[in-house]
Parts: structure tokens; sequence; C-alpha cells
């Protein structure tokens, strides 16, 4: 189904994976589009397999089932790869953007991808270097504006974030979390 | 001015909460409800609004005290879910039977036992019995605005009951959607000021409230209780159409959707007919003319209104998100009071989904319509009822 641009995040709980989906989606709500965010409650326990959703659209989204044919898969936890679900609905065109110090090349033979995109970006080892812990989602981010320019630039990605941010943020976690987004953008690796 | 912002169910019902800024809140929260009280205690401790926030230790404890305040001549909300508002049921049908126009955001949840927490209506199905307005809501944009069209209606005169806005647990209430937000001041002009009426705190006017009432007038009051109800259709037509003139957004009693000329009609409520609809803009562009009734208003239930809306269509799908067990669901037996005079009268059968929170998906969706299809080719209905995408079904 070409009309919504879909998005299904891996992780696990406690990771922020669902944060992640939903503050990719203000940001983009931010740029015009129609959004959507939406986790895929089960038994909510830190360590247990979390996936998380968004739909982007020009026009309004009225549907709200699990994303079952990606265009993107964004895997944030890379001790899922292996599991079966980060697969399930790929087709050949589908992107993947995972957080992992290895190189695109190994990452994309370790998921057993052939014809699809992979986009590796170190989003751990970015956060810990700014915030000294792991909190990879603007990584993540700034690796997803990269992959698919199409549904928000790193710009508009960044202005949309520093207003979200400042909501919730100190300024000075606001600039670290800017920061992290462009290291995201820029430290992503392409097979 | 109003603005797109991209906000969970539960926040739009705690934004238009703030908005309308009651008198009193009193609240249990209770998943997936939980976020409404959440949030909206924060804006109580934050000053955003006017509310005497009331903490208490149970739904039955919630509605009471709901009661309490709204006897005394208060504008009062709450927010629950599925066993919180079991456990409000005795309380339920005092604040209906003492007319008192009490809001509550029902984030429809499965009732235990098994303990579930994801969607289906068994909750607030269950209360339609207790002399309650429920009003249904797609998606977050309805949710809001149902909730400030709310205190206009149950406090409007002819009315003064109780109103259920209700939402789909998980599927809506913690899913983030883009949605439009009413400037705070248009908000405001357009629910307007609440008013007493013979409030327990006027003591310049004394009155007795929740008194004995025997066979000599009881079933006097309970005519008076269906009367109001009766009223309520007119007053949602008017109060719809007033919220379309302010911000222009329609709203009937329901929706017809591509329904005009449909021959193959499904029934359903809730977060299911986005779904719906987008399987019937496929349908229909293969030249089969189908169409949706989304249900908006269930108590008072349109009989006559609904009929009309039906009466070109062959063959009609009612899709139960709740049981009665032993009996058909609820939905599908307004359905057939609602057509029993029809002439002619549509085929007409029922099927169960999504208890507990099992998902319907589009394929589900598309095989529905195929279905529907060979039943009116066939001329025959071969099952009447059954539960959809369940294990032996």
């Amino acid at each position: 189904m070409s009309k919504y641009f879909e998005v299904r995040w891996h992780g696990r709980g406690g990771q922020g994976t669902v944060t992640g989906a939903k503050s990719l989606a203000e940001a983009v709500q931010g740029t015009g589009k129609c959004v959507s965010a939406f986790p895929d409650y089960g038994p909510e326990r830190r360590g247990a397999p979390v996936r998380a959703f968004n739909r982007f659209s020009d026009n309004r989204i009225r549907i709200h089932t699990p994303i079952l044919a990606p265009n993107v898969v964004m895997i944030v936890d890379t001790t899922l790869i292996g599991t079966k679900s980060l697969v399930e609905g790929v087709g050949e065109s589908t992107i993947f953007v995972v957080n992992t110090e290895k190189s695109a090349a190994e990452t994309k033979s370790l998921l057993g991808l052939t014809t699809q995109t992979v986009h590796t970006v170190p989003a751990n080892h970015i956060s810990y270097r700014l915030f000294k812990r792991e909190i990879p989602n603007s990584a993540m981010m700034g690796a997803f504006a990269r992959a698919c320019p199409e549904i928000i630039s790193l710009d508009a990605l960044i202005e949309e974030s520093e207003k979200i941010f400042s909501h919730l943020l100190a300024a000075e976690l606001v600039g670290k979390n800017v920061e992290a987004i462009r290291c995201g953008y820029n430290e992503v690796q392409t097979l | 001015m109003s603005k797109f912002s991209a906000i969970t169910g539960n926040g739009a019902i705690a934004e238009a909460m703030r908005q309308i800024s009651p008198d009193v809140v009193a609240a249990f929260p209770i998943t997936p409800s939980t976020q409404i009280i959440e949030d909206f205690a924060k804006f109580a401790a934050d000053g955003k609004v006017d509310t005497e926030l009331i903490t208490v230790e149970s739904e039955h404890s919630a509605m009471s005290a709901c009661l309490g305040a709204s006897v005394a001549g208060g504008r009062v909300m709450t927010a629950t879910s599925a066993n919180g508002l079991a456990l409000m049921w005795e309380m339920l049908y005092v604040a209906s039977g003492m007319r008192q126009p009490i809001l509550v955001a029902v984030v429809n949840r499965a009732l235990s036992a098994p303990i579930n927490i994801h969607c289906d209506h068994n909750d607030s199905m269950g209360a339609r019995d207790a002399g309650w307005i429920q009003i249904y809501a797609e998606n977050n944009q309805e949710a809001y605005d149902n909730m400030l069209m709310a205190p206009v209606i149950t406090e409007h005169a002819d009315v003064r009951l109780p109103l259920m806005v209700c939402l789909d647990g998980f599927i809506i209430s913690h899913s983030i959607e883009t949605m439009q937000l009413e400037d705070d001041s248009k908000v405001k002009d357009f629910v307007g000021e609440h008013t007493a009426y013979h409030a327990l705190l006027d003591t310049d006017n004394p009155s007795t409230w929740g008194s004995l009432d025997l066979h000599d007038y009881y079933i006097e009051h309970k005519k008076g209780q269906q009367v109001a109800m009766e009223n309520v259709i007119p007053v949602v037509e008017e109060v719809s159409e007033r919220f379309y003139q302010e911000f222009g957004r329609k709203y009937e009693l329901f929706e017809s959707y591509c329904l005009d000329d449909a021959e193959r009609v499904v029934i359903a409520i809730n977060s299911v007919a986005g779904e719906l609809k987008e399987v019937i803009d496929e349908v229909r562009d293969a030249g089969e003319k189908v169409g949706l009734l989304k249900i908006r208003l269930f108590r008072p239930f349109p009989y006559a209104e609904i009929a009309a809306a039906l009466k070109n269509c062959k063959i009609v799908t009612v899709l139960d998100r709740s049981t009665s067990m032993g009996a058909y669901g609820p939905l599908f037996v307004e359905i057939c009071s609602a057509l029993y005079d029809a002439d002619p009268r549509p085929m007409l059968y029922s099927r169960t989904f999504g208890l507990g929170g099992r998902e319907l998906l589009l394929n589900d969706i598309r095989d529905l319509f195929e279905e529907s299809k060979r039943y009116l080719d066939e001329g025959k209905i071969e099952k009447r009822s059954y539960f959809l995408n369940v294990r032996g079904g």
C-alpha cells in the first residue's frame, strides 16, 4: 500500500523505542505531513522485545493496524538480530537502519538481506560520547533522516526536534540531542 | 488559533478537559485511560485549570465523589476503563436516576477474566442500560470533538443526563495521530458556563436529592428519564451543527460513508471504521457498491434514522466488538430492531471481532466483503453469527 510510508521499530523494553517512534512522528508532523505512532503493547518488561510503528502520509491516516510490510525497519537493539520478526513482511526495497558498530556489509549478511539497503549507525557509541549512557533515539532519528530524506530532511529534523525537546529538556540537553541527531546523520554507513 | 498536533487519544481527552476546566474531577486511574488523569493532574498541579482534583481510593468512590460534586452544583468529569467502569456500576444508575450531567471518558477495554488490558467494548456496552448517553469515536480527533460537545449536550435543559465519551483502548488512547486542537478561548465560548440546577449548596433555595421513591412515583421518574433520553437526539443534532459552524468538522447521529447507493453495508463502532473505509475505497474502485454506517450515538439509539439510511441496501453485516453471552451482540440486536419494519428488509447477519484486542486486518475486512457478496449472490445467509479470527472458529 503505497499511500502510507510505513516504519517499524524493533528494540527492547527500557530503551525508549516507543519514545523514538513518537519523537519521530512529532518531528515529521512539524513539517506538515500527517503522522501516526503507536506501540505494540504486550506485557511491559524491561529487556523484552518491543515493536513500535510509524505511518507518514500527505493525507489523513485512517488505519491503525500493525505494520506488516514496512518501508523502513529501524533496529535499535542488535541483540535482536536473528529473531524472525525483524525481517517479517520485508520486501526487496525495504530500507534497514541499524544501531551497530559493525560494518554495513557484516550487518547485511547477519540479517540475511540481499537486495535491501542497509544503513548502519553507531547510535549507542554516539550516545555514550554525548550523554555517558545509552539513549540511542536521537542518533537513530538522525540516521533515519539520512536514509529517508523524502520524509524529513536533516535541517527540518533538527528544527522540529529543538522545538519538541525545548518543552521537555534543559537547554544543554537540547543542544546535546541536536548534536546526537547530527552525529547519527553523519556517521551512517550505507550498503 | 487552532493547530495541528501529533497527540495520543488520551492526551486529546486531557486537552479537552483542560480547556473545559470543570469544577471537579474525581478519579482513580486504570489502564488504558491512566494518561488522561496523569495529564490532567499535571494541569491541576501547574494551575492550568481551576479544577478541584479529588484522588479517591476506587472507581466506586470516584463516581460517588462526582455525583456529590455534581449535585452540589459543579461541572464534573472523570475517566475510566473496563473493571474501573464495572466498579462504578451502582453509582452509574444513581447518577442517571438523579439526572446529573456527569461526563466520563471511557477508554474501552476488555473486562476480566481472563485478565486483559486491550480493547473491546464489553465495558461500555455492559453499561448501555444504565441511563447514560453514549457517544463513540473513531479516532483522536473525534474523541476530542465529542468531549467538547459533551457538556453542551448533557447540561441542556431538555436532557440533564450523564454521558460517556467512548474511545478504543490502546488503538486510539495510546496512538499518536495528527489532529486539530482548537483554541482555548473558542472552546470556552462553545462550551459555555455551567449553570447549576437546584444545587445542594444553594442554601437559600433548599432542595432534596436522592430521596425514597416507591411505587407511588418511581415509574414516573423513570418515564422522565426515558423522555430525557428521547430528547437527546435533536440536542445532539443541534450541538453537532453548532460545532460544525464553529470548528468546521461535521458530525451527525451516525456517519454515512459511501452509504447512499450501497448494496452491501457494514455497521461498526469506533476505530475499526478507519480500516473499513480504507477497504471500502478499494472495493468501490473495483466497481462494487459497498458502504459503511458508523455508529456515533449508541444511547439513545437512533432507530428511525438508521432504518432510513439503510433503505436502499440489500445486505447488512453488523460488527460487534462485544458479546452478550448466549445472545447476539448488542449492536446487532439494535440493528435488527431498527430494521424490523423495513420493507423490503435487507439480509442481516452478525460478526463478533476484536475481543481483548484481537486484530482485524485489512485482509480480514476484504474477506468480509467477499462473504457479503457471496451471501447476496446466493440469496442466503450461511452463518447468522460467529466470531472472526478465532481459533477453532
